[in-house]
């Protein structure tokens, strides 16, 4: 799973409805367009989630209290860590798609 | 997104009179759920195993690549997290 996908960057969906004599060509492209929205419902959520979860890591891992910008800890060089920490996190996050959908692929998930 | 926008569900309202085109919708929304949930499920994994398993200080924070222990920490994180799952779901299954 690429982070490409994961913002919904992709043109195409991925799950393109075959062609199909029984529906008209109005309701396949109702069909298509439904599905399109509904991928970027998903990638938007999905992005949030990442946004958030990024944000909350590297903010305790870069920041330490007290926060003033001006003090000893210069925000030039916490933004050094945090975009660091941030692609530190995306390569995590495809090191455990990776090794989560292995598994998925080995055993249904039990829940 | 557990109830489907307005502006969808509108656009859905234009086929309900087709059962096997809303039988296609339905279908796609079960898939791209089902799609959102592992990747929900891998965010929640990263969130928990790269607090645990990424050691960002002042001597190491120049480093954007993952280092070969970070990756296995990662991997293996989520490995036993799914074994752990495993054990409590047969524990409460009365199995041991």
């Amino acid at each position: 799973m690429a982070l490409g996908g994961l913002f919904g960057s992709s043109s195409a969906p991925s799950n393109p409805v075959p062609q199909q004599p029984k529906f008209d060509s109005e309701t396949v492209a109702t069909i298509l367009e439904v599905q399109t929205k509904i991928q970027e419902e998903f990638a938007i959520n999905t992005a949030k989630t990442l946004v958030d979860h990024a944000t909350e890591q590297c903010f305790t891992k870069c920041l330490k209290a007290p926060y003033a910008v001006n003090g000893s800890t210069s925000l030039a060089q916490d933004n050094n860590c945090v975009e660091s920490c941030l692609a530190k996190y995306l390569r995590s996050w495809n090191e455990i798609s990776k090794t989560y959908v292995g598994r998925l692929q080995q055993q249904p998930p039990s829940n | 997104m557990s109830s489907i926008p307005n502006q969808i569900q509108t656009k859905i309202n234009t086929i309900s009179s087709n059962g096997e085109a809303v039988a296609q919708v339905n279908n796609i929304i079960q898939v791209e759920e089902q799609k959102f949930q592992i990747q929900q499920d891998i965010h929640n994994f990263t969130k928990l195993c790269f607090n645990n398993c990424i050691n960002i200080n002042s001597t190491n924070i120049l480093s954007a690549d993952l280092t070969t222990n970070e990756s296995q920490c990662l991997s293996d994180c989520v490995s036993r997290y799914l074994d752990v799952n495993l054990q409590i779901v047969k524990s409460l299954q009365g199995g041991k």
